[in-house]
Order: C-alpha cells, then sequence, then structure tokens
C-alpha cells in the first residue's frame, strides 16, 4: 500500500540522519553522501548566531525536516502560539519537507518538563489532541507529523490500544504520523504492547517518516536513550514494515554519547541497503499480516 | 467510580513528578505491578525530566562546574531546578536566575566559603550564552546618525547590538573564565580583589569577551538603561564621554539609534 502522504513528500527523501552539534563542521565540510537531515527545531530556534546559520547552511544543501520538541500536543493548558511562531519563522527559512512533534504532554501550566510524557489513551484525549493539533496546522499552515513515544506505564483508564489512539488522532486532525519503530519495541518490551498489530493496523496512509535509534538494556525496563546502535530486533521491525512500505523515509536517530559521524553513516547505509533490497523485492503480495519475530 | 479527565491525570502524573504520588499510583499500570514498580517508572520520566534541565545549565554553566566538580554542580543544579521550574519550552532560555542562586547559595553554604565570586562568573558565562544565542548584528549606519543629530540634537538614543552584556566584578573573573578555555587548573584561584570591566558580544558568531574600562562600562550602561546623548553628555566630561564613544564605535558595538 502507498502512502498518500509519502507519494506527495517522501519518495525522494530516502535515508537520512539526525543532525547533531558534534557533526555539524564535518557535514558542512565534507558533504557526505546523505539523502537529506532532521533538524531538531529546538537546537536552531533562536534569534541569530551560529546555531541559526548552521540549520540554514545544511539547508541549503540537504533536504531537511524540522522535528519539535515543544508543541506539547497532549497538554491539558494553552497551545504556546510563542513556540509556534518560532516554528514557522524557522520553517520559512529552511522549506522543510515534513514538521513533527510527538503525541504526547511535555508542559503543565506554565511549568515544562522537558520530557515526553505520557498521554491516557480515551476518546477525550483523542478529541483533545486532535482539535490541538488543527489548530497548530492551521498556524503553521502545513500539515504536521505526529510521533509515538516510548513509555514506561500506562493508564488504567486508557479505553484504546496504542494504534487505534494514534489511528484516531491523526484521522480526526487530518495530519501525518511519523512511526518509530524503536518506540513500539521498546513499549512492546516495556508495557506489552502487540507490535504486529500496531504495524499491521497503524494508517500507512498517513506515515511519512519512520525513525529508527538505539535504546538501553536496564534490568527493568528498555530505556529510550537514542544512545547506540539500532537493535537487532528493531531492524527486524524494518524490515517487516518495509515489506509492504519500503518507499517511506527513514531517520536514524542518535542523541547521547554521540559517536563519530561515520558510525551514523553506515547505520543510514544499512537502512538504505534494506530498503533497496525491499524495493527489488517489490510485486509481493500487498496487505499480508505482519508476522514478527521479536 | 468516573474515570480521571486528561486534566485530572495531568495534574496527578506533575505531582508524581514534583514527589507526591499518591493521586497517580492509582491509575497506572506498569510491568511489575505493584507500588515500587509504579514508583520505579515515575523515576524514570522524574530522571529524564532532571536530566534535561541539569544537562543545560552544565552547558551554559561549564566554567563554574568546572570549579565546583561536577558531583557538587550537579547537586547545586538540582536544588537550582526544584525552585526555579523551567517555563519556556525553549531550553536556552533556562537559567538566567542560577546567577542569583549561586550568589544566596555562597552565602548560606560553608563549603561555599570563598567561592563569593561565583556568581560572577556565572553572571558571565550566562552572558556567554545568551549572545551566542543573540539575534545577528545589524551594521550601524553613521551618516545616518550624522544626520539624525542635526534634526533632533541631543534627544538621540543609541542602540546597542543585541546580545551585548556589561559585567562589573571585584573579582578576577576574567582571568578564571579564560584560563578554564585554556584546559588550565582553575581550583588554586583565590577570590582577589581585582576590579573588572567586561563587555560581552558576539563577532559575526563568535562570542568573545573584552575587558573595558570603567568609563566605556558607564557610557554603555547609560546606553542600556535607555539614556539620551544629552543626558550622557551632562554626566560625563566631553572628553571622556567622545573617547568612550569613539571606542564603542570602533568596536562595532552600536547597531543603530533612535529618537525620543
Amino acid at each position: 500500500m502507498r502512502s498518500l502522504y509519502s507519494s506527495i513528500v517522501g519518495d525522494s527523501l530516502g535515508v537520512g540522519l539526525g543532525l547533531r552539534a558534534p557533526h555539524v563542521a564535518h557535514v558542512l565540510e565534507q558533504q557526505p553522501n546523505v539523502d537529506w537531515f532532521e533538524l531538531l527545531a529546538d537546537n536552531h530556534m533562536v534569534a541569530g548566531g551560529w546555531a541559526r546559520r548552521q540549520a540554514n547552511l545544511i539547508a541549503e544543501r540537504y533536504p531537511v525536516t524540522l522535528h519539535c520538541l515543544g508543541m506539547s500536543i497532549g497538554s491539558s493548558g494553552p497551545i504556546d502560539y510563542g513556540y509556534l511562531a518560532k516554528v514557522k519563522a524557522m520553517a520559512n527559512e529552511v522549506r522543510p519537507k515534513i514538521i513533527s512533534d510527538h503525541l504526547c504532554w511535555t508542559s503543565y501550566q506554565d511549568q515544562q518538563s522537558h520530557d515526553l510524557l505520557p498521554l491516557p489513551m480515551t476518546e477525550e484525549a483523542v478529541t483533545h489532541c486532535a482539535e490541538r493539533i488543527k489548530r497548530i496546522q492551521d498556524y503553521l499552515k502545513q500539515p504536521i507529523a505526529l510521533e509515538n513515544i516510548t513509555s514506561y506505564m500506562t493508564f488504567k483508564h486508557s479505553t484504546l490500544t496504542e494504534v487505534d489512539f494514534i489511528n484516531a488522532i491523526a484521522n480526526q486532525a487530518d495530519c501525518h504520523i511519523l512511526l518509530d519503530l524503536n518506540n513500539i519495541y521498546v513499549n512492546h518490551k516495556n508495557n506489552g504492547l502487540d507490535a504486529a498489530d500496531y504495524l499491521n493496523r497503524i494508517d500507512s496512509r498517513r506515515v511519512v517518516e519512520i525513525h529508527l535509534a538505539g535504546f538501553q538494556d536496564l534490568p527493568s525496563h528498555l530505556l529510550d536513550s537514542h544512545n547506540n546502535n539500532v537493535d537487532d530486533a528493531v531492524w527486524r521491525l524494518y524490515q517487516v514494515y518495509l515489506k509492504k512500505h519500503y518507499h517511506i523515509p527513514t531517520l536514524i536517530e542518535w542523541d547521547h554519547d554521540i559517536p563519530e559521524f561515520d558510525t551514523l553513516y553506515n547505520e543510514a547505509q544499512k537502512a538504505t541497503a534494506i530498503r533497496q533490497n525491499m524495493g527489488m523485492a517489490l510485486g509481493e503480495p500487498r496487505g499480508t499480516p505482519c508476522v514478527l519475530p521479536l | 467510580m468516573r474515570a480521571p479527565t486528561l486534566k485530572q491525570t495531568q495534574t496527578a502524573f506533575w505531582l508524581a513528578l514534583k514527589g507526591d504520588e499518591s493521586a497517580l499510583q492509582p491509575m497506572m499500570n506498569t510491568s511489575r505491578d505493584n507500588p515500587s514498580g509504579r514508583s520505579s517508572a515515575i523515576a524514570v520520566y522524574r530522571s529524564n525530566a532532571r536530566a534535561s534541565h541539569v544537562n543545560a545549565l552544565a552547558d551554559i554553566f561549564p566554567t563554574c562546574r568546572a570549579v565546583l566538580g561536577g558531583d557538587y554542580f550537579n547537586q547545586l543544579a538540582r536544588h537550582f531546578i526544584n525552585s526555579h521550574p523551567s517555563v519556556n519550552p525553549d531550553l536556552n532560555q533556562y537559567g538566567q536566575q542560577f546567577t542569583e542562586f549561586v550568589f544566596n547559595m555562597a552565602k548560606q553554604r560553608r563549603e561555599l566559603d570563598g567561592f563569593t565570586y561565583l556568581a560572577d562568573l556565572s553572571k558571565l558565562e550566562f552572558a556567554i550564552h545568551s549572545a551566542y544565542y543573540a539575534a545577528d548584528a545589524t551594521p550601524f549606519d553613521p551618516n545616518g546618525f550624522q544626520q539624525a543629530t542635526v534634526h533632533h540634537g541631543g534627544a538621540i538614543l543609541l542602540i546597542l547590538q543585541a546580545g551585548i552584556s556589561l559585567i562589573n566584578t571585584g573579582y578576577p573573573i576574567y582571568d578564571i573564565w579564560r584560563s578554564h578555555q585554556n584546559n588550565s587548573v582553575q581550583s588554586q584561584f583565590k577570590a582577589l580583589e581585582s576590579k573588572q570591566y567586561l563587555c560581552v558580544h558576539r563577532r559575526e558568531y563568535q562570542v568573545q569577551v573584552t575587558p573595558i574600562d570603567q568609563n566605556v562600562h558607564q557610557i554603555m550602561s547609560g546606553i542600556l538603561q535607555g539614556q539620551t546623548i544629552a543626558q550622557l553628555a551632562n554626566q560625563f566630561d566631553p572628553h571622556s564621554l567622545n573617547h568612550g564613544l569613539a571606542h564603542i564605535v570602533n568596536a562595532a558595538w552600536l547597531s543603530g539609534f533612535s529618537s525620543r
């Protein structure tokens, strides 16, 4: 099945890397053969200076996407239009292919957690988030992509599965989905999420991007630490999902204990090889349920 | 019993992040579904949120961190975070009150005896951080300024480049900060009496800390306070004012002017 939106934004993007400060000089000097870069909007969302200039220099050389942390989409407080104004100003400069943020809340009243906090998966939260996303999209004058997050707990009063929750919001808000396969795997291990069911039922017409990252395996849980290579189990999820959706742009994220650029580059090459193999295998029966070797 | 609303859920979660888990625990499912398992799950969120703030402060105040040592700095940072919640989604804006906090801590804590300069050092580091992210400089128009003086005389206000900060300290913090840039050891520094006036500014993309004399510092302070040329002329003798303004113009610290 071909994504409705990827036909507009996705096909030419391929495999990208999350741009992080230690790699900027290398990327600008060497201009490595990377399909695109994701800019963490919050790192460059400043009045001026080198951080902002970096974003513009990268955008002059590569396609970019903007990944945000502060929209606080599920917050019960008011929308922060000051933050959105900064996103919009930056988007006007770097012309991102995709603007994304997380299906979570980060702020309470006037305070910020600077962490991605989980939502109860209820009809009330669906309506609330969808309404806010509509207003955000109206303000930005472009659709956003909503990323599924990791969680270390669930709420007893949730009435929807995670995949039904994100599908319902994306459908009501008419927004895109950023499918983070690492987060699905972490939630599978931490909370018993049915990953196969998730991948079978996610509304792939709305998926415009896939995130891959590494986690930390702690005694009591998997921590979504983005400080490791993509785990083999997550690569297997990727292969399974790509069987039906090989064309969706993919991003390698690495946020902590950042290694040499080549390490990230090699991860991107691995994803590219998988995509190419899947592309060549086109013609397989479509709509076959995913069977996950977890 | 009615299910908690979204707002009730978020209130309970927020209180749990602050340490009161009583309202959140009954709402939670975790893989180890007992109070200890639920506390562990909340602790992950608490730890993530705290780490974001502590790391931001460590990035802004690297010299203070080096002077105090990582462990003590982190302890101080956690104390600061508890009393000064972040109110801006942009984490780059966090930490402005750290200087005042450090000043008070240095007065209260015996182990910080001898670190009275720390507040001024943190002020310098926050000024450097602010300059790094400040708006790009706009060139000063000397011809336009000359014409404006003809029309408006002394009612003209000078405007400094965005991100310029002035530091007035009784401690050798410039030397402490500079030695940290060279990776030398700071611990043997003592809080010597040494009056220093500094201008923190950005040239292109490079933040610079420039020692200035008291006269230039006072003129720039007046400009930042919104004093007109006429008010500055009343305050300084002509030679000092001309000398000071020439220094400010030559350093390209002016971005424009307006009339009152």
